[in-house]
């Protein structure tokens, strides 16, 4: 059997009814048959005490004057009454004057109680009532009533009754509530198959009919006709925002989409990735991890852990990946994305891709020629550090030529033509040496001359190794130029943790024979317990040596009494060390400061433009900076080069990092 | 238990009715005069008199005889310290009519047959009631007569007559009356 929730209202109603009905009756049936029994007893008792007290007084007469015939018309009259058994009247003597039914007898007459008593015996009742006329006893009526048969009729008759009145009531209930409830069940199952025919159809056209008009039911009716009617323009509404938005969404040059934040299942995906990837839409709703499978090998892990990072995060990202289109090739993908975040928790993502591609390759392009012209720049200074290596080396060879040249001199002078001399007159005395010697004039002074000799050669020789000493020296000293512009020239492009003190004294190293050359004083004024900067080696040297030969070349121009060049390090901020290098020569004219940096700008006659402005770049390359100041002409200038100190105390540079990680 | 005390009861009970009963049936059968006098007693007690004849709650009931009397003396003796409602009952002997209008109950004995026209005239506008034991009584206008079927004593009521002095008989004293007269 359905239970009953699942029953139709009308036959829901109808148990209803029923159910309240049977309660209802079994309750008031119930008490009334509880107090019928309890009353019956007292009620039977009553009425047969009132029958025979009625008996006793029509009987007066008849008892009086001993009439039989009168006595046996009362008692008989008791036949008409179908609980009494038997009556009798007994006179005062005892002597029986009339009977009805049984009579009684002296021993049946000792059942019954005293007089004006009753007594229940054997299912029945026994009542003994006195007949008085005028306070005067003129008999006795003994009177037996079936009290069983009488109770078990009321049970009987009850029994019918209440069947009678059960089936009535229920005929009455089904008759009732399925005309009544009509009223209330017609509009509703009217309302369920309108709602019905709107769930299953679609069709929000059709309207319940409104039966009623002031009651509940026909609000209600009314109510879901204009919910109907108001869906019904909504939806048109909507249809038509939805056509907007989807000509919108699908005419967006990008491939707008919506998916779960963690596995990445695609619940909207634009027309538009059959575009740009090859894909159509279903495909990325089919499969859940569609959009993995196709991003491209190297880019997937990162890219599938960013998005799930942001979908964390809860708020709009932009990140880009690369993807394999349909036909194979690799597309690179922008992404950007919206959380939806319910409760604190992401449920959906809703972003856009779009094909970054071509401006992939443009900024492939421009690193490229970045890159070239960062070499153009890189080989233009080397050229520079190699022309001041050459005119290093030029100056020393110098000082080793003339060295020679003193060398050669010396030995061209020397007296070891006169040891010749000596030597060929010894020779010359064969076999008389020691008379020679010691007789001949000449030969008495040959010791002496060699002694002598022998001292002016020690002499010589001396000199000589001095200046081959001082050849040695610079040749050493072009040896170490040389090594050093090797060094420099090998470690390009790797950032390294150095000393700035180090790098200012290889710079200077390459312009020492410059600066004593010209008498140049050098100053140095430099900071104690610098951190050490993190830089290209390379780079930073060339934009030093650049600095200190235009210090020089405005310097020897302007000339003066003094030439002093002051180079000072100090801390411009705990991550940065500021270099300075100052002289005392041509300086620059205001109007100029802002141009010294471009590309092209010169004040030498055979310069090219180009040191200062890429010394410039590479500076901010490494995230540094190259600045200019001066007081005027002819007041000396001050270059200042900052550089980032090394990476424990440095933010990265999030460019940078981008561009090694690819 | 209760069965003894019901016992006890019973057997009190058969005694009492057993008493009664020898006490009445000590005397010989009742002769037709003393059931007379007995039935005329009766009478007092199913007849209402209007006020005036009884004017108190304490007003003797006198029953009077004229002429031949032969229940005089049983009713005398059956009435000896009886009351009816209080209203202590006497028997009296009369010899004129106008002593009869001060009675409750008038026996007429047969003797006075001739004088019946007159003592009944005599009663006029008077509440007694009549009673005699001879032919033609309640078409001479007499209330209450004496029949004999039989053994047994009947008598006969004229209603409307008792009904035109002022008296009313219950309808139960009615109802055992022969042919009651309309």
């Amino acid at each position: 059997m359905k239970p009953f929730r699942d029953l139709p209202i009308q036959r829901k109603m109808l148990v209803m009814t029923l159910l309240i009905c049977g309660a209802v009756l079994c309750v008031a049936i119930s008490a009334l048959f509880l107090f019928q029994v309890l009353n019956f007893r007292s009620n039977f008792q009553r009425d047969t005490a009132t029958l025979a007290v009625i008996m006793a007084n029509q009987s007066t007469a008849a008892m009086s004057y001993k009439d039989e015939q009168t006595a046996n018309e009362v008692v008989g009259s008791l036949k008409a009454k179908p609980t009494v058994l038997a009556a009798s009247l007994v006179l005062p003597d005892g002597t029986a004057l009339a009977h009805f039914g049984q009579a009684e007898d002296a021993r049946s007459r000792s059942q019954f109680p005293p007089a004006g008593q009753q007594r229940f015996t054997g299912g029945q009742l026994l009542v003994t009532q006195p007949i008085t006329l005028r306070g005067e006893r003129v008999g006795t009526l003994f009177l037996r009533s079936d009290y069983q048969r009488t109770f078990l009729e009321l049970l009987g008759f009850y029994g019918l009754v209440v069947l009678a009145i059960t089936l009535v009531s229920i005929g009455l209930a089904v008759f009732l509530s399925s005309r009544l409830g009509r009223g209330i069940t017609q509009p509703i199952l009217d309302l369920a198959r309108t709602a019905q025919i709107v769930g299953e159809l679609k069709d929000y056209s059709v309207r319940a009919t409104v039966n009623s008009q002031g009651d509940e039911l026909g609000r209600l009716s009314e109510s879901f006709n204009e919910m109907l009617s108001r869906i019904q323009s909504q939806a048109a509404a909507l249809n038509l925002s939805q056509q907007k938005m989807e000509t919108l969404i699908h005419s967006i040059d990008g491939i707008v989409w919506e998916r779960t934040p963690d596995t990445f299942r695609f619940t909207f995906v634009s027309r538009q990735s059959q575009d740009i990837l090859g894909y159509p839409p279903e495909a990325w709703l089919e499969k859940s991890n569609f959009w993995e499978e196709k991003l491209q090998p190297q880019d997937a892990a990162k890219a599938t852990q960013t998005a799930r990072d942001m979908a964390t995060r809860g708020q709009p990202y932009t990140y880009e990946y690369r993807m394999i289109a349909a036909s194979g090739q690799t597309v690179w993908i922008r992404e950007s994305g919206t959380v939806l975040m319910e409760n604190e928790q992401p449920v959906a993502v809703r972003g856009i891709f779009q094909d970054i591609t071509r401006q992939k390759l443009d900024a492939a392009q421009l690193d490229k020629l970045n890159q070239q012209l960062m070499g153009t720049s890189r080989l233009a200074g080397m050229a520079e550090v190699a022309t001041g290596v050459l005119h290093n080396v030029g100056n020393v060879l110098n000082s080793v030529s003339v060295s020679a040249t003193l060398v050669a001199d010396g030995l061209r002078r020397s007296k070891v033509v006169n040891l010749h001399r000596a030597t060929t007159l010894l020779r010359e005395q064969n076999g008389r040496l020691a008379e020679f010697l010691t007789s001949d004039p000449k030969g008495k002074v040959i010791p002496e001359y060699i002694a002598t000799l022998a001292d002016q050669l020690t002499a010589e020789q001396a000199r000589m190794i001095e200046k081959m000493d001082s050849v040695g020296k610079n040749i050493e000293h072009i040896k170490e130029i040389v090594a050093m512009q090797q060094s420099y020239a090998k470690v390009s492009g790797v950032y390294e943790n150095l000393q700035v003190e180090g790098l200012i004294e290889d710079a200077l190293r390459m312009n020492t024979a410059a600066f004593d050359r010209h008498h140049i004083d050098l100053v140095r004024d430099f900071a104690e317990n610098l951190p050490p900067v993190c830089v290209d080696r390379h780079k930073v040297l060339q934009i030093l040596i650049n600095l200190l030969r235009n210090a020089k070349h405005s310097m020897t121009a302007h000339g003066g009494d003094e030439l002093k060049m002051t180079i000072r390090v100090a801390l411009a901020s705990p991550e940065r060390v500021k270099i300075s290098i100052a002289d005392t020569g041509l300086g620059i004219a205001p109007e100029l400061l802002t141009k010294v940096f471009n590309h092209g700008f010169t004040t030498k006659k055979d310069g090219h433009g180009f040191g200062l402005h890429s010394g410039a770049n590479a500076a901010k390359e490494m995230g540094g900076t190259l600045s200019a100041h001066s007081e005027g002409l002819g007041k000396g200038a001050v270059f200042t080069l900052e550089l980032p100190a090394s990476v424990s105390n440095r933010q990265p540079n999030p460019l940078a990092e981008g561009k090694r990680e690819k | 238990m209760r069965f003894r005390t019901n016992l006890i009861l019973r057997l009190g009970l058969i005694w009492l009715l057993l008493a009664s009963g020898n006490g009445h049936s000590q005397s010989s059968p009742p002769t037709e005069y003393q059931i007379k006098a007995a039935f005329v007693f009766n009478f007092a007690k199913f007849i209402e008199w209007p006020s005036t004849a009884l004017p108190t709650s304490t007003s003797p009931i006198v029953i009077g005889f004229l002429g031949e009397n032969p229940i005089h003396d049983d009713l005398k003796r059956m009435t000896q310290n009886k009351t009816i409602d209080a209203h202590p009952l006497l028997v009296k002997k009369l010899v004129s009519v106008a002593e009869a209008t001060n009675c409750q109950i008038l026996f007429i004995g047969t003797s006075e047959r001739a004088r019946l026209p007159l003592i009944l005239n005599g009663l006029k506008g008077t509440s007694v009631l009549t009673v005699a034991e001879m032919d033609h009584f309640i078409e001479s206008g007499g209330m209450v007569n004496f029949v004999v079927e039989g053994t047994k004593v009947r008598f006969e009521i004229n209603n409307d007559a008792a009904t035109g002095a002022g008296l009313k008989i219950s309808s139960k004293l009615l109802t055992i009356a022969l042919h009651p007269a309309r």
